[in-house]
């Protein structure tokens, strides 16, 4: 039960994250993650 | 090997598994993940290498610098997560370096340096910005967006270097110098790959 808080916990990280990187050309770091296909046809 | 990406699959399964998000929403959660940790590595670097540099706040100016003009910016990406921390942790060593060197330098040449990097980004970002990013494509509301940002930030940090000599924090100037220069060397090698 509180591993499953913990993830949600996670998974809301995770969103908040995808989601701000919306309002960005680019990642600070040396690296571009691959921006999903859906997300961006969205 | 890649183990952010390792990690955000893990991570995300567990989602999956505990049936808190939805399976084909999977994607965007691995991305999400990804940037999270590749974020925390990143600020790592940054604060390990002001820590063992004795520079702890010309690092953190940095890394403001960086960070705000690099997201609405771009410029170079690595292939691999790997190559990336270690390209970013010899970016934040050549900061370190190249700032401690130029803070050395009298005001005369501190000014010049500065206003050349200015100038230099200022071009870079008048020619190119937003430069985007084969994995990360842009609309054109969004490149337009970002193109305005890009110039807002670039204005704000001019301020502040303006600021930062009226109040005399000139050892500074030198940090500050050098990180716009790594933003511009960035944006170059970008655009002449």
């Amino acid at each position: 039960m509180k591993n499953k808080r913990w993830l949600k916990l996670l998974a809301k990280i995770s969103e908040n994250a995808a989601k701000r990187a919306d309002g960005r050309a680019s990642e600070f770091g040396i690296y571009q993650p691959q921006k999903p296909k859906r997300h961006q046809e969205q | 090997m890649e183990i952010v990406k390792n990690m955000s699959e893990y991570l995300t399964d567990q989602l999956c598994k505990e049936h808190i998000i939805l399976k084909e929403n999977k994607e965007l959660y691995e991305y999400g993940f990804q940037i999270t940790i590749a974020n925390i590595v990143n600020a790592i670097i940054v604060v390990s290498v002001g820590i063992l540099g004795a520079a702890p706040v010309s690092m953190l100016l940095f890394y403001f610098i960086f960070v705000s003009l690099r997201f609405f910016c771009g410029g170079y990406h690595a292939k691999t997560y790997s190559k990336c921390f270690l390209l970013f942790g010899l970016t934040c060593t050549v900061e370190l370096f190249a700032g401690r060197w130029l803070s050395n330098m009298n005001i005369q040449i501190l000014a010049g340096t500065l206003l050349f990097a200015f100038a230099g980004l200022g071009f870079c970002i008048y020619k190119w910005a937003p430069i985007e990013h084969e994995n990360k494509v842009l609309s054109s509301s969004e490149r337009k967006q970002f193109r305005r940002c890009s110039q807002a930030v670039y204005i704000f940090w001019v301020l502040m270097a303006v600021i930062l000599i009226l109040i005399k924090q000139i050892h500074y100037i030198g940090y500050f110098s050098a990180a716009l220069s790594l933003v511009t060397i960035f944006m170059i090698i970008e655009k002449r790959r």
